[in-house]
């Protein structure tokens, strides 16, 4: 089992904010493949140039890495703070 | 000292009575930069924001920003306060403060931190409107492109260096703002050689024909190109181009003196000293046939005139 946290306009997909999933293994582009798998909302919404970074256990990641039993991966939209 | 802090309450403002967050003997500038909820465009006005964030996630990139900044610029402390969840219009969203012994830096540090953590710090912007709908704020490719920016400058804007561009890239001065002045330079460099080749040059006459008389024709020749020569160098309307030779023979050097004149919005120091290289590697060509050890050197500017900076004289004219 993994959670996967989503921010932002990301909401959109899961309104609660955070899933918690069946996980075989694989890397964060196994599980963004598998999500945007889901339909046309989900493949929109999480195509390459909306994502702005992926986190595991809270730790940003800068490329593709894999995504253990137990972890939390954190899902997040380009940041509009400030 | 770097602080950071993500906070749902209002942020205060009073905090003017000295500058408890860092060495304040040491500062003699501080910048704050407050960043309020203003109204949007629209036909449903709007009520307040819901900022959301990344708790820790979010606390340790802006330490990382801060950290850069405090890399780059001298600064004595940063502070960033931002605000999460409900914020009414006209509420304070964000606080950047940055101190430094000068305010440049401190002004840059801020406007850093402010860019990048527009761009880079986990925030998510909702918006929720007077008639309950809410939708979430997309990024602004501007907010990505100021961040960007600082990445691409390799040279301060205040580099003495003018043919760099505030990005640290080559450029031509832009001079069509400056008056046109009368600009005048004179230039010197010497070559020295045998006693043999003195002679040479003493007897008007080398294996080439006469050797001052191409030489000066080169000198000339070479002033006129020297805006194709040297890259960055504005063309330039020469209204005047006169060379001497001195000859010494007690050092067995001949020193040729290039003055060069005209009209215009920049200077024309180059146009002398590459008027004098031409004509010295013209006098080693002109007799490399008779001494191949021949050395140019001492190749300076002696005086230039006109334009902001006026008269300028070299400190050590002539011979040494």
């Amino acid at each position: 089992m993994i959670t996967i946290t989503y921010f932002g306009s990301l909401k959109s997909l899961q309104p609660s904010g955070t899933e918690t999933i069946e996980w075989q293994g694989g890397t964060t582009d196994d599980l963004l493949q598998q999500l945007r798998g889901r339909g046309e909302d989900w493949h929109a919404a999480l195509r390459p140039q909306r994502i702005f970074k992926l986190a595991i256990n809270r730790q940003l990641l800068h490329g593709p890495a894999a995504i253990h039993d137990g972890d939390e991966v954190a899902i997040m939209p380009p940041v509009t703070g400030g | 000292m770097l602080t950071v802090h993500i906070q749902t309450e209002p942020i205060a403002l009073d905090s003017s009575a000295g500058l408890p967050w860092h060495e304040a003997e040491h500062c003699g500038a501080e910048v704050r930069f407050i960043g309020t909820v203003r109204q949007v465009e629209g036909p449903v006005s709007l009520s307040h924001l819901n900022l959301e964030h990344f708790p820790e996630v979010t606390e340790s990139e802006i330490q990382r920003i801060l950290t850069q900044a405090r890399e780059r610029w001298p600064i004595q402390g940063a502070r960033v306060i931002h605000r999460v969840g409900r914020i009414a219009l006209g509420e304070v969203i964000v606080l950047v403060e940055t101190s430094a012994a000068h305010r440049h830096d401190a002004y840059d540090a801020n406007r850093f931190i402010m860019d990048f953590l527009k761009t880079e710090a986990p925030f998510w912007k909702q918006e929720c409107f007077v008639d309950g709908s809410a939708r979430w704020v997309a990024a602004r490719e501007g907010d990505a492109h100021a961040a960007r920016s600082w990445l691409e400058i390799t040279t301060p804007s205040n580099s003495p260096l003018s043919h760099f561009d505030a990005r640290g890239q080559a450029h031509m001065v832009d001079v069509g703002g400056k008056p046109v002045t009368h600009r005048k330079a004179v230039a010197q460099g010497s070559i020295r050689m045998s006693a043999e080749a003195f002679a040479v040059v003493q007897g008007g006459n080398g294996p080439k024909g006469d050797v001052l008389g191409v030489a000066r024709i080169a000198a000339i020749q070479g002033a006129k190109q020297t805006s194709a020569l040297i890259p960055l160098c504005h063309p330039l309307p020469l209204t005047h181009i006169s060379v001497e030779f001195l000859l010494d023979a007690e050092r067995r050097a001949v020193t040729i003196e290039v003055l060069a004149e005209t009209d215009g919005k920049t200077g024309v120091e180059m146009e002398a000293l590459t008027g004098a290289s031409v004509g010295l590697l013209t006098l080693y060509d002109m007799l490399k046939a008779v001494d191949k050890g021949m050395a140019i050197g001492d190749v300076r500017l002696l005086r230039k005139e006109g334009g902001r900076s006026g008269v300028w004289e070299s400190a050590a004219p002539y011979e040494r």
